[in-house]
């Protein structure tokens, strides 16, 4: 009877339980307060045992009645009330909040909490008198979205928490006409500090980056001899189109770059030098959050969307804990260490025709998308031994002005391409023999592997050119070639049948070939899947009159333009056009009488 | 990256851990589920990727990565790892090697007798016998029949489930596929394939768009249903989302489908205990999505307040424990006060304290006793 009395007592009390965690007043420390501890109060009063320690709840250096009526009052308001937050706003450097008057009987104190993300949520003020219900925060800066919660925290440290409010993610705004041009915008070109300004305190990255294709953007001649042919063709939209991913803050900022038809109108013209220095800086480290890929439908106007914040004096990157400075504020965010950062214009989608899908290439290989493993800075932007990040962006692209081998990147460029696939002898079910009979056919079994995170080639595919060189010999003496080029500029033989050629080809509205991708309605892809693999098989006829070793060589060739597209726009640069060998393997066989 | 790359947890509810694979550095980690605290790390090496526990053995079964290039530890292995967690410590009890590449979908039947795993670049799936270490395996593609070895990369199968110890449902991502003898390409629909997991033989398949990417998938628990979060494809509008699959009558049938504008790559599916919400976690839209099991979306809690930074993957929901619940079957019963009684006694060896400090010691004072059991004889008896 008394286990059940007990039991029903234990029960009950657990009606008004609270949240309290400082043992006011919990005499018998069963982490509830309830009329045992009561009970225990008043037989203190009752005894005049002065314990203010526990006992002395309003904190009036006395145990007496009150502490009884405040100890009521919390067994029947085990919890504050909440107060929800009615105005919250961020401008000029300042944070605006204000929230609902509380009248908690046993009211403490407002906490002003803030995060970011969901497990760091920390307490910016504290205001501990009912009626001031708003705050005002000076000189804060909020680079990123931030969630801000009001706790009215009573005398037991018990809190109630408002509902959630939240601040967007700071960026700047700008609005496009149906051309893509700027109607209303918030970035200024001074917003971006110009190259020369990161230069004194991060030389190895300028250096870096100087010779990279972001410095190339708005300097290479294909590019200017392609834009001019954009700008004729569509007088409207051209000069924008590509301005939104050669030229950021030009386009951000609506500065007009026509008239501009060479390096050198750029250079001698009066336009800022930011803009003159195509995708610079502090185009990419001030994002503050990620952009989509950048679809164009049949009006061809720009509508590339950028996510920034520039002109803060704040830059943004993939360093956790930066080391402060006095000429900027460093911010540390892991976006910096996604693919999608180089969204919008690694991801270009034509009238539905995926043109130039590098970043969706890399989305689609599902280890890949679904682990974020293997990101475009990986290998495009390896660290280095001093533990900073290459700024060269090393792809494909060399700068077509030097002559082959002497470009600022042509060596890095060759050493990224080494590492992008490998070739062997043999494909499931075939190998290569070790001898064979004259005059009969030699199967040469070739399997190319892939370990590319996105297609290869990539990006302006259509532009670019992957292929199977094999060569069939005796003493120097050509048996067999496929893919075999007298120079670096010598167009393919296509109607070699067993030529294996990865690339891509534009087709314009009438189904013909075309360069431009503006032009495209359609296209085909005969690309090499990210870390997939082709298998190819050559059929080689051996001579009668063959005997005794022949050298198989095959190698792996790209070349980043081909040479028709170079022919077409300046036919001065084909001979600067390299071709790499990405790798090659040889083998002997004996061929038997 | 950091060195570890935590990939895929696994809850075990019963017993109070947890555990998390790491694909850099090749190790399992086990942790006390209530307090978090590490108990034991074991190295399986090779890209460890999706965990299946067998909660009764406290044995867990490890799956690999599915191919990740060459900037990343390699997922060469076809190895599946079974690791005892029943003491103190991890141990590795048996390897079994599949003959496929890429062992990357897992799951377990209800006793823990048979493990499925599919093989995500041949389109092979495989039922492991642990106690015989019997492997029988069965083509996934019949358009192909490729071998075993051959990685055919057409369905690209992510996940297994073991449905009533007779059905297996195994997601694959399909996607645009590349014939690697001519270089054709060819559009793979993502897709669902029921199985016979006694018989190993197909049932039935539901096909999406090939740009639908099917990836995680759970069992609904109350109904013949089966929802599945589909990653989509960023050039698809609509195209992620969550589908609920009937298999009545072993036929995949489509209850509903849902998107939002706000979904980018769904990832990770959970179902509430209950069976009436379901979570998905939303890895480009940085969100914790809930749903009803009719499909309605109720809310999409951000991860951060910048979202689509967070990369929100593999979600796994666990219900705390309730007082007195033991067994964490949402049940106060027998069973619950015989847990107790032998806790006190000192009778569960690799029982975790932390799940008793939690949720039994029902009279909130700081000894599990006598009084404890009383209070919990009569919860049973007044709820009853």
């Amino acid at each position: 009877m008394n286990y059940i009395a007990l039991i029903i007592l234990i029960l009950f009390s657990d009606l008004f339980s609270q949240c309290d965690n400082n043992g006011i007043a919990d005499y018998n420390n069963d982490n509830f307060l309830d009329i045992l501890d009561m009970v225990v109060l008043v037989d203190q009063i009752m005894n005049e045992i002065q314990n203010t320690e526990t006992s002395d709840i309003n904190l009036d250096g006395v145990v007496d009645v009150l502490d009884v009526i405040k100890l009521v009052l919390k067994i029947l308001n085990p919890y504050p009330l909440s107060s929800e937050i009615i105005h919250l706003d961020y401008s000029n450097n300042t944070i605006f909040l204000s929230w609902e008057l509380n009248f908690s009987p046993l009211f403490k104190e407002y906490q002003i909490l803030m995060s970011n993300a969901i497990d760091n949520q920390i307490i910016i003020d504290v205001i501990d008198q009912y009626d001031v219900a708003e705050l005002q925060i000076l000189d804060i800066s909020l680079y990123q979205g931030a969630w801000f919660w009001v706790n009215v925290v009573d005398d037991w440290d018990c809190g109630a928490l408002s509902e959630t409010s939240i601040i967007e993610n700071i960026e700047k705004a700008y609005e496009l006409d149906e051309s893509g041009h700027i109607v209303f915008t918030e970035f200024m070109v001074d917003d971006f500090p110009d190259v020369e300004n990161c230069e004194g305190c991060h030389p190895s990255h300028v250096a870096d980056w100087n010779s990279s294709s972001h410095a190339h953007s708005m300097h290479s001649p294909m590019f200017f001899s392609m834009w001019n042919e954009e700008q004729i063709s569509h007088p409207e939209t051209g000069e924008r189109f590509c301005v939104q991913c050669h030229n950021p803050i030009a386009f951000l900022t609506g500065v007009d770059l026509e008239g501009n038809h060479s390096l050198q109108d750029l250079q001698e013209s009066n336009l800022p030098s930011q803009v003159k220095h195509g995708i610079s800086c502090s185009v990419c480290h001030t994002y503050t959050a990620f952009s989509p890929s950048y679809f164009a439908d049949d009006n061809l106007n720009a509508s590339a969307e950028y996510h920034m914040y520039p002109g803060e004096n704040v830059f943004f990157g993939s360093i956790e804990n930066p080391a402060f400075n006095e000429y900027h504020d460093s911010q540390y965010s892991s976006m910096y260490l996604q693919s999608e950062m180089c969204l919008p214009c690694h991801d270009f989608i034509i009238r539905g025709v995926e043109a130039e899908i590098t970043f969706t290439e890399w989305n689609r290989i599902p280890g890949l998308a679904m682990s974020g493993e293997m990101p475009c800075q990986e290998c495009h932007m390896p660290l280095k031994p001093d533990g900073t990040h290459d700024h060269r962006f090393v792809g494909v692209d060399v700068d077509l002005t030097y002559p082959v081998g002497e470009s600022p990147n042509y060596m890095a460029v060759e050493e990224l391409l080494n590492s992008s696939a490998l070739i062997s002898f043999g494909v499931p079910s075939y190998s290569l023999p070790d001898t064979i009979s004259s005059g009969d056919n030699l199967i040469v079994p070739i399997t190319i592997e892939s370990l590319t995170a996105h297609n290869l080639p990539s990006g302006t595919a259509f532009n670019r050119e992957a292929w199977l060189e094999i060569v069939v010999s005796q003493n120097s003496n050509n048996i067999y070639e496929s893919g075999l080029l007298a120079s670096n500029f010598e167009e393919l033989n296509r109607s070699d049948s067993s030529l294996l050629l990865f690339t891509s080809y534009l087709l314009d509205e009438n189904g013909d070939t075309t360069y431009t991708s503006s032009e495209t309605h359609d296209m085909i892809n005969e690309t090499l899947p990210g870390l997939g693999y082709r298998y190819h098989l050559y059929d080689i006829n051996v001579p009668e009159n063959i005997s005794g070793i022949i050298d198989v060589d095959v190698s792996f060739k790209f070349r980043p333009f081909k040479p028709s597209v170079i022919q077409s726009h300046i036919p001065d640069l084909l001979p600067n056009l390299p071709v790499f060998e990405i790798t090659s393997i040889h083998q002997q066989i004996e061929v038997l009488e | 990256m950091g060195n570890n790359t935590p990939h895929f947890i696994a809850i075990d509810d019963v017993n109070g851990y947890w555990f998390v694979t790491t694909i850099a550095s090749g190790y399992i980690a086990q942790f006390e589920l209530v307090t978090n605290n590490f108990i034991d790390k074991i190295f399986v090496g090779d890209s460890p990727a999706l965990l299946t526990l067998n909660k009764n053995d406290k044995k867990l079964y490890s799956s690999r990565m599915m191919p990740m290039g060459n900037m990343m530890p390699g997922s060469e292995s076809t190895i599946i790892h079974e690791v005892d967690y029943s003491g103190n410590m991890l141990m590795t009890l048996n390897e079994f090697e599949i003959p496929s590449p890429a062992p990357h979908g897992i799951s377990i039947n209800s006793s823990g007798s048979e493990i499925y795993v599919a093989s995500n670049t041949a389109d092979w799936i495989y039922k492991i016998t642990p106690s015989s270490g019997e492997i029988i395996g069965s083509v996934m593609d019949e358009n192909i029949d490729n071998s075993p070895n051959i990685e055919a990369q057409r369905l690209k199968p992510i996940q297994c489930l073991s449905v009533a110890d007779s059905l297996l449902f195994v997601t694959c991502s399909g996607g645009q596929w590349f014939d690697p003898w001519n270089g054709d390409q060819e559009e793979i629909p993502g897709q669902v394939q029921l199985w016979n997991s006694n018989t190993m033989v197909k049932l039935d398949t539901y096909e999406f768009d090939w740009y639908s990417s099917p990836w995680h998938i759970i069992d609904s628990k109350y109904e013949d249903k089966v929802y599945v979060a589909l990653a989509g494809d960023g050039l698809y509008d609509g195209s992620s989302g969550v589908a609920s699959l009937s298999y009545q009558n072993a036929n995949l049938n489509l209850d509903w489908f849902t998107s939002d504008e706000e979904f980018e790559t769904l990832h990770g599916i959970e179902v509430s205990k209950d069976g009436s919400n379901i979570y998905v976690s939303g890895r480009g839209d940085g969100n914790l999505h809930v749903l009803d099991n009719s499909g309605l979306l109720i809310d999409s809690i951000p991860l951060s307040a910048s979202g689509d930074m967070v990369m929100a993957g593999g979600i796994a929901f666990f219900a705390d424990y309730n007082q007195g619940d033991l067994n964490n079957d949402e049940l106060l019963d027998v069973s619950d006060i015989i847990l107790l009684v032998s806790y006190i006694m000192g009778n569960l060896n690799g029982y975790n304290n932390a799940i008793f400090l939690s949720a039994g010691n029902l009279n909130a004072d700081s000894n599990i006793d006598i009084f404890d059991i009383l209070l919990l004889v009569n919860i049973i008896l007044n709820v009853n």
